[in-house]
């Protein structure tokens, strides 16, 4: 009896284990071909000339030009948001971990709060930006329109703006886990050496939450660069930089923050046949590029992460 | 349930002659300027005046109760810890050592359902005064807990850690004079004077005790506690850390909670016995072993229960 039991009943191999496989396999494929594809087409494109030239708004593409204007536009709205970003969502991570009461109504409200921001669509947020930034009142962020009341309401300055609307809530939700998963026993080690509040949040919680609070925000950086419709709304409709022509030298740079400009996504999308532009070539050549960036920032993450579980598991 | 009377200790331990009163007065004096604030005088001098007064009280707990919201876990606590000895809190787990620990440097402060009766004085002053600073008291009595816990920091930053608090502004050159008298009090500046920007997490077990040690006596405290500090350690490094208090004895009062009854006999003055949140008996070491006062006490100290 015991010898049948312990014989295999049947070779046949299990369905679930094999559609479990094969979900994956379609997963990995997906991704695969959409990496490869653009890259291989968009590296064809790349080269000094095409990352150095301005584009140049044309339906021939061999006179279409290059990208420089969105890759200094992907950094520009980068750049303002993060420096909007960073202190406001490290100041309520702060909050929110080391002060707050969890169960104050005070506290729910803000949570609550973070989570609806988290759940409204970019594109909500590029209207409502527009509308806002469009009041005359708030015309030095943008610029004013002839013969209106109204301030044109899109810019570098708005985009960056409403950028940390799109971003804030998740900055802030990785930085406070990384803040509540500080040991506790840092925080008491810092106390028993006689020191304040502050100065052991300051000198010994958040150091040791730096690996996470950093990791929040590349991946925040990383929302930012591949975001299209609040930079199409808040930032506009124009491919090359409508402040100064020369808009790369210092004293120019307020008049180009408050004119419109591209970043490589809404390059992609004005030079493919869906927006006004007819040279899909390029619009790979950029996607080709704002993958590489979105790589490297994941790649950065995952370096940091590896670094600090390394730390960990040596305390 | 306390049978001996604390006031007799100090006349029946031969370790602890009788206090002096002019002694103690200027002794009380001292502190009182940087209990309350001069921070400077932590840093340098304020030990050598205290040199001359070995053996007086240091430390008076009286009446001690304390509440967590599960109940009570401290009953009527009265204990003198003296100037330069070294006092174990011996007894079972959950007896109220660690919490008894925690009381004197107000570590239970962070926790908010605790409450606490009675009154523990440092020197002259009642540590629970609304007046005290707490940082300043928490320089004076160090701690050093049952695992070893530097921060994720480079050797140095770890013993800086506390003296960068006191003064901000100190200067380099003297900062580095701090870290290395401190890592060699604690004998571990042989094994890292190579490599102190190397991260603190980085050592082995007994290694990050003796640097939580070196960062405690950064900030010249007067009292250090420890809680189980060998707990986690392996014999050799127990054995490190033990000769280290031996020597600290001399400049220190010393305060340690173990489970190790044979540690306790070996390095302490003076035992304690805590049983339920009660102290059921205290007095000199020797004697303590030898001929316990209390049932409980010679129960324990046999191996009875515990």
């Amino acid at each position: 009896m015991i010898n049948g039991q312990l014989i295999k009943r049947s070779r046949l191999v299990a369905l679930g284990p094999v559609l479990c496989w094969l979900s994956a396999a379609i997963i990995v494929a997906v991704c695969a071909g959409l990496v490869l594809y653009p890259l291989i087409i968009g590296a064809k494109m790349v080269n000094l000339e095409f990352l150095l030239t301005d584009p140049i708004p044309s339906f021939n593409e061999a006179l279409a030009g290059g990208i420089l204007t969105p890759i200094a536009g992907t950094i520009i709205i980068i750049l303002i948001a993060t420096f909007v970003t960073v202190p406001i969502a490290l100041g309520t991570a702060i909050y929110l971990s080391e002060y707050a009461n969890r169960d104050s109504v005070i506290t729910k409200s803000i949570s609550l709060g973070v989570d609806v921001l988290a759940g409204v669509p970019s594109a909500v947020l590029a209207i409502f930006g527009l509308i806002l930034f469009s009041l005359p009142q708030l015309a030095f962020l943008s610029s004013k329109v002839e013969g209106t009341e109204l301030a044109l309401g899109s810019s570098f300055l708005v985009g960056g703006l409403i950028m940390m609307l799109h971003i804030v809530s998740f900055v802030i939700k990785a930085m406070e886990e990384s803040i509540r998963s500080v040991p506790e026993n840092y925080r008491t080690a810092a106390y028993a050496l006689g020191t304040t509040r502050w100065r052991v949040i300051r000198k010994a919680v958040l150091p040791a939450a730096l690996p996470g609070v950093i990791t929040g925000i590349i991946l925040g950086i990383g929302l930012i660069a591949g975001d299209t419709a609040i930079i199409t709304l808040c930032v506009g409709g124009s491919m090359t930089m409508t402040g100064a022509e020369q808009w790369w030298l210092p004293w120019n740079w307020l008049e180009t923050l408050q004119g419109s400009g591209s970043t490589l996504t809404t390059f992609v999308y004005y030079s493919s046949p869906a927006g006004e532009g007819n040279a899909p070539n390029k619009a790979f050549g950029a996607a080709f590029i704002l993958i590489l960036i979105v790589l490297f920032l994941n790649l950065t993450v995952d370096y940091i992460m590896a670094k600090s579980k390394k730390v960990k598991a040596a305390a | 349930m306390i049978l001996k009377d604390p006031a007799k200790d100090s006349i029946k331990d031969p370790f602890v002659p009788l206090t002096i009163p002019g002694a103690l007065e200027k002794n009380r004096n001292g502190d009182q300027k940087s209990l309350l604030g001069n921070q400077k005088n932590l840093l340098k001098g304020e030990k050598a005046s205290l040199k001359n007064q070995e053996n007086s009280l240091r430390m008076e707990v009286k009446n001690l109760d304390a509440w967590y919201s599960s109940g009570q876990v401290l009953e009527r606590i009265n204990l003198p810890i003296f100037e330069n000895e070294i006092l174990a809190l011996i007894g079972p787990s959950g007896c109220g050592k660690s919490t008894f620990l925690r009381c004197l440097n107000r570590l239970n402060d962070l926790i908010k359902s605790f409450r606490l009766q009675g009154q523990i004085k440092l020197d002259d002053f009642d540590i629970y005064d609304p007046g005290i600073d707490l940082a300043i008291l928490r320089r004076k009595v160090g701690m050093v807990f049952q695992h070893p816990n530097p921060f994720p920091m480079s050797i140095f930053d770890n013993v800086a850690f506390g003296v960068r608090e006191i003064n901000r502004r100190i200067k380099r050159t003297e900062l580095a004079e701090i870290v290395e008298e401190s890592l060699r009090q604690a004998s571990l500046w042989d094994e890292v004077k190579d490599k102190l920007n190397v991260s603190g997490l980085s050592l082995s077990g007994g290694q990050q005790q003796r640097l939580c040690i070196a960062r405690a006596l950064a900030v010249r405290p007067e009292i250090i506690m420890l809680d189980e500090p060998c707990s986690s350690l392996d014999p050799v490094s127990t054995a490190h850390i033990e000769e280290l208090l031996l020597m600290l004895r001399a400049d220190y009062t010393i305060i340690i909670v173990t489970h190790n009854l044979a540690q306790a006999r070996r390095i302490s003055h003076r035992m304690a016995f805590f049983l339920s949140g009660r102290l059921i008996e205290h007095g000199n070491t020797a004697e303590m072993s030898i001929r316990p006062q209390c049932e409980e006490t010679e129960n324990y100290l046999c191996g009875r229960f515990g």
